[in-house]
């Protein structure tokens, strides 16, 4: 599991701004993640990667982004530091990395580049192990070549290019002015969550009800629209973390200390990430769980994911069980969910403050 | 409204109207015109009425009958008095941008949401806190709100998609004593986790949310999570005329979001149900419903029409350059604001124009009717309100302004545009025109009204008569003196507005003239012509408003002399208000001003100017000989040392003595009873400047040298003894230094000082109308200035002066940003209505003109 953030800009921001000047900014999540406590390696250390594309529109750049990214831990990287401090870009994917499939290598790390395109993946693929022939033999030979690591999240990376490919898109043209269009995209990686959904099922050996559940947090960029998913394929059980946050400013109002200011009602930043930047409480919002988060020019989108695994009420609670067996929860001990609709939704999630202090 | 909505329907067939997409050329806010558009720039545009400055963006606006609400990025509602223009009061509570705001008429309610997810509910009339309410859910920041007065149900849009309500019928249901359920408050994982070494996360600043009134915590049901897919940006209230086919009388909620769609709503038992959906090609930013129309501004510019009845998208306009951040609608029109322009449309869009208000994006646009009057207010991230006249726009609108505030305003500003300059050349056609506006409006209400022209070609007099009309009329007459002349404000290039041009800003009126005295003589004409339209004046209004006061009322005196006939020798008291309060807080009352002798010393020798280092040591220089004569008018300590300089004062009486202690007690301006008494009961003696001849440089022995000195004197003093004096004692100190340069003396110009009696009938009526207008009684003061004409006409008319000084103390008359607060304004002119209307005639033998 892994902590990823995304920045979108009207002009363009310092990478420091996101990187490493927030008291929470995602090197500082690569050793303090809080929504990501694992006991047994409780740190992103695995790798780190950043994807910006370059501001102005210069032929000899081309249109696709630029990935630097390093198998040392990000806070230990003084390049990283150095760079952050000297680069602006409007559109930044940044992924800091605790491996759960794949060794420690270059070639693990997210962001993954495909010409014009960009993809980061927070989560795991169930049963991946099982499918991966599946997956294999699904896709177009360029695309199956174009994997040269052994995550899951990089076999998904292909899948959605390969399903770009079946929706009559084809990956490795120019996406011109306006990129593939947020719709065409949406229905990519809608398309390669159904096959992962299918072959999942079909690879668990009939044993469904002992079944992990797949955490697809993806996010994917033609360097125009943003999609970000956060999904699991689980009626019951939440996904991992997904935040976002909007406003006219990203200040840092004390040194270390940034907030979203809101001088008018448009987006002209706008942040997604797995854990917010800050502490200002006010500024974030979470993703509901199992929707799609979509970047147009400078909007946000949300879209409900609506399959077997949707609830229509929102106030239905979802368990962090199997998020809490993956070490995935916060070490605050927290009373477990209720399943009792008679109680109203706080006292229900334990979000009360009295009850949990009881 | 049902049947004026089919005709107009019809009337838009009849136009025919294209009933698929044209474009209409792009016109672009950056100034650039397109030669095609058939919009008119420039024409047609509205005058600004006022600006309020704040120190944050202004991101929502409503407003109530009295009052304007602006909600800010500084987490503060701001309410401003539609009348005074005066700030009455700033509503905290939000821990986050105000970015909706929304007023029941109906329910005197004002409900605000904020990027603190937080929905409050507010009295319009007490201005206090009625509710706080919030979600169970995690709704980021509220972009929409709105009240049903039908269905009784307050609906918001926020950040996450969705829409809530809450019943306000059933609200105290929902009441909650227990704050742990805030969004600041209840347990996150994240906010509430803890760092390395098990730190905590930094506490949420809880000052703001300490005690809220009543919280509600809305009921988990009702909830569309997913109304829309994207942010809820702006909803509406939409009640169809009844041959639609929607049909019965209901009111619909129509919701904008950043998926583009606008989407048609009804409550239907209990459910919240979507009808409709209308499709746009960007984020819905802003809607405006008139009649069966909808217009839709997007984040592309262009502003969609759609039909209500048929569910149609009649006309697509590309209408600004940037997003279509705000739009509003009145009768027929459309005004819509985008970055730094509102444009004005005709409703099918065809015809507009545009003009810039802000310098910057134009976030909330809203229309209010007052008066008969039309305002569209606009707010800006250039942290900025402003408010413009839309009456003209429409045609068939007559408001009957003949003395509401506004008319005052719009009066004060044609005679601030006049630079009435005394004394220059230059300004001499301005003065005349100026003095026969004051003329053809005293005439228009009803005065009898004359220029007395001045022998010497100087600015005229204007004089006006309102002749008293009560049914229960007296034979009183009283005469109010005042100035149209102001200050020559060129040069100092420090004026933050255009001088002559009436500015409103933050409840206060800028302009040269605007407090000195322009502002107050319209007040007191105003306060008299109102009385006379309505047929209740009882005494005899005479007004004197003259064109050289600042340059010491030249010709003023004998003009008046040779029309005393015209102007009455039945004259019961003289009034006027040409000076200002002793602080910002307290109004005044003057009851005294000090008289003033103007002098020029010259010392010369026979000779020209000289080398120093050629001829030094020869003569006695004049300016040696001027400065030690100058030294001898006052001792080490400052003392004058005139003969007789200090005396006859007259002796303070327990009634002044009294006087000064109250100004003590009350006012906030920290000056002793002897410093003021210093300045207004003392005389004093003061050396403005010393000129020579030649050029000014080191090796110069000037021929001549020139001091201009003043003295200001005080009642008992008589003004010829003093002048006799000070030229006698100058005279004969120079003999004594027996010198061969040559002394001469020139007496400028002198006027009387002035003592009204605070006792007298006219300092009482005045004492009550303050007190009325005000809330307190006023403090009496005097001044250490001069009014030459004031004891010239209590002489001349043998009738006491009183004066009631308007504006403020930081009015800056004279000075740069010479201003006026409009509060001041409006009261000068309702303290004159009164002090007309009940002034007694004086009793001559009891109230008797006090010697000064």
């Amino acid at each position: 599991m892994c902590r990823f953030l995304i920045f979108k800009g009207r002009d363009p921001i310092l990478l420091a701004h996101l990187l490493t000047r927030p008291e929470h900014s995602i090197i500082n999540q690569s050793y303090d993640s809080r929504l990501r406590i694992d006991n047994r390696r409780p740190i992103n250390g695995d790798g780190f990667g950043v994807g910006y594309y370059t501001p102005e529109a210069d032929p000899e750049l081309g249109d696709g982004p630029c990935v630097f990214c390093a198998t040392t831990p990000a806070w230990n990287n003084l390049n990283l530091a150095r760079l952050a401090e000297k680069t602006k870009s409007s559109m930044v994917f940044a992924h800091v990395r605790a491996s759960t499939a794949g060794v420690l290598s270059e070639t693990n790390c997210h962001p993954f580049t495909f010409h014009s395109l960009m993809f980061m993946h927070n989560g795991q693929i169930a049963n991946f192990h099982r499918m991966k022939r599946k997956l294999a033999s699904h896709m177009k030979d360029e695309y199956f070549l174009y994997v040269q690591g052994g995550t899951d999240s990089e076999w998904a990376f292909a899948l959605f290019l390969d399903s770009l490919d079946k929706l009559g898109v084809d990956p490795s043209k120019p996406a011109g002015v306006n990129g593939f269009g947020h719709e065409m995209i949406r229905n990519a990686i809608l398309l390669t969550i159904q096959y992962i959904k299918d072959w999942s099922k079909q690879c668990s050996e009939g044993d469904t009800d002992n079944e992990e559940p797949s955490l697809l947090n993806f996010a994917v960029t033609d360097g125009h629209s943003v999609i970000v998913t956060r999904y699991i394929t689980s009626r019951t059980e939440e996904a991992a973390s997904l935040h976002f946050s909007t406003g006219s400013k990203f200040i840092e109002y004390e040194p270390g200390q940034y907030k979203m200011e809101r001088r008018d009602r448009r987006q002209d930043v706008i942040l997604v990430a797995s854990e917010p930047l800050t502490f200002e409480r006010s500024d974030w919002v979470t993703v509901p769980t199992n929707s799609i988060l979509t970047i147009n020019n400078q909007t946000v989108l949300l879209h409900p994911i609506m399959d077997e695994f949707y609830q229509t009420d929102p106030s239905v609670p979802r368990s962090s069980n199997f998020a809490a067996s993956r070490g995935l929860v916060s070490p605050i001990v927290e009373p477990q969910a209720s399943t009792n609709v008679n109680l109203p939704p706080l006292e229900r999630e334990g979000r009360r403050r009295l009850s949990i202090t009881v | 409204m049902v049947n004026g909505t089919s005709a107009l329907l019809a009337d838009s067939g009849a136009k025919g109207w294209p009933l698929s997409r044209i474009a209409t050329p792009s016109l672009d806010d950056d100034g650039s015109y397109d030669a095609d558009a058939k919009v008119p720039l420039s024409e047609d545009t509205p005058s600004i009425v006022h600006r309020w400055q704040q120190s944050n963006s202004i991101l929502s606006l409503a407003a109530s009958d009295r009052y304007v609400f602006a909600g800010t990025g500084g987490n503060e509602i701001q309410v401003f008095d539609t009348e005074t223009y005066q700030q009455v009061d700033t509503l905290t509570g939000h821990g986050g941008s105000v970015l909706c705001l929304y007023v029941s008429t109906g329910k005197s309610l004002l409900f605000s949401g904020g990027s603190d997810s937080i929905l409050k509910v507010w009295d319009t009339d007490s201005l206090k806190e009625l509710y706080t309410i919030y979600s169970v859910f995690d709704i980021g920041d509220i972009f929409a709100v709105l009240y049903s007065e039908m269905l009784e149900t307050v609906f918001f849009g926020s950040q996450n998609a969705s829409i809530q309500w809450c019943n306000m019928t059933t609200i105290d249901r929902h009441t909650s004593l227990d704050k742990s359920g805030l969004p600041s408050n209840r347990f996150s994982k994240f906010f509430n986790s803890s760092g390395p070494g098990g730190k905590s996360s930094p506490v949420p600043k809880e000052t703001m949310l300490a005690v809220p009134k009543t919280l509600i915590e809305l009921p988990y049901h009702s909830v569309v999570p997913y109304a829309h897919f994207g942010y809820v940006y702006c909803m509406q209230i939409y009640q169809p005329p009844v041959h639609t086919p929607l049909g019965v009388v209901e009111e619909y909620i129509l919701s904008g979001g950043g998926d583009g769609n606008v989407n048609l709503w009804a409550m239907r038992h209990g459910t919240f149900v979507c009808l409709r959906k209308l499709s746009n090609s960007t984020s819905v930013l802003c809607m405006t419903v008139m009649d069966t129309f909808l217009y839709c501004g997007l984040t592309d510019g262009v502003i969609n029409i759609w039909d209500l009845d048929a569910f149609q998208l009649i006309k697509s306009v590309h209408a600004h350059k940037e997003d279509v951040l705000s739009i509003a609608s009145f009768g027929n029109c459309v005004f819509s604001g985008s970055a730094g322009y509102v444009r004005k449309w005709s409703r099918d869009l065809s015809l507009g124009s545009r003009w810039e208000c802000h310098n910057g994006l134009i976030l909330s646009t809203i229309t209010v009717e007052r008066d008969n009057r039309r305002v569209l207010i606009t707010g800006g991230n250039d942290d900025s309100i402003a408010l413009w006249d839309i009456t003209d726009s429409f045609p068939n609108c007559r408001p009957d302004l003949s003395f509401a505030n506004d008319q005052l305003l719009a009066s004060l500003a044609t005679f601030v545009s006049f630079r009435t300059v005394s004394g220059s050349e230059e300004y001499l056609a301005d003065c005349r025109r100026c003095a026969t506006f004051i003329k053809s409006l005293l005439k228009k209400f009803g005065a009898a009204s004359h220029l007395i022209v001045t022998d010497n070609n100087r600015n005229p007099i204007v004089y006006g008569r309102f002749s008293a009309n009560a049914s229960d009329k007296t034979d009183t007459t009283v005469l109010f003196y005042g100035h149209y002349d102001v200050i020559d404000a060129s040069g100092s290039g420090k004026w933050e507005t255009e001088p002559h041009s009436l500015s409103g800003l933050n409840g206060y009126l800028y302009g040269r003239g605007v407090s000195d005295n322009k502002g107050p003589v319209l007040a007191a004409v105003f306060a008299a012509a109102e009385l006379f339209q309505e047929g209740k004046l009882r005494i005899n209004v005479v007004f004197l408003i003259e064109g050289e006061e600042e340059c010491g009322s030249i010709g003023f005196q004998a003009s008046v002399s040779a029309k005393k006939d015209l102007i009455g020798h039945d004259i019961d008291w003289i009034l006027l208000s040409n000076s200002y309060w002793l602080d910002d807080e307290v109004p005044c009352l003057n009851y005294g001003l000090r008289g003033v002798i103007h002098l020029t010393v010259e010392v010369s020798s026979d000779r020209p100017d000289l080398h120093s280092g050629v001829d030094g040591g020869i003569d006695r220089e004049p300016l040696m000989d001027l400065t030690k004569l100058l030294a001898k008018l006052t001792d080490d300590a400052g003392k004058v040392l005139v003969p007789g300089f200090y005396e006859p004062v007259r002796p303070i009486t327990e009634a002044e003595e009294r006087l000064y202690e109250q100004i003590g007690e009350n006012s906030s301006i920290g000056l002793s009873k002897d410093l003021l008494m210093a300045k207004w009961r003392l005389p004093s003696l003061t050396v403005h400047a010393i000129n020579v001849s030649g050029p000014p440089n080191q090796t110069i022995i000037p021929h001549k040298a020139t001091a201009t000195i003043s003295l200001r004197i005080v009642p008992d003093q008589d003004i010829d003894a003093v002048s006799a004096t000070i030229q006698h004692c100058l005279a004969s100190q120079f003999a004594a230094f027996k010198s061969r340069n040559h002394l001469s003396i020139k007496i400028n110009r002198q006027a009387d000082a002035w003592l009204g009696d605070p006792e007298n009938a006219a300092f009482k009526t005045l004492a009550n109308a303050v007190k009325e207008a005000w809330g307190v009684y006023p403090l009496y003061i005097r001044e250490g200035g001069t009014i030459p004409a004031v004891r010239f006409l209590e002489k001349e008319f043998d009738a006491p002066a009183a004066q009631l000084p308007c504006g403020q103390a930081s009015d800056h008359a004279h000075l740069d940003n010479e201003r006026l607060r409009i509060v001041n304004l409006y009261n000068a002119k309702n303290i004159w209505r009164r002090a007309f209307d009940e002034l007694p005639k004086r009793t001559k033998l009891t109230n008797g003109l006090r010697r000064c």
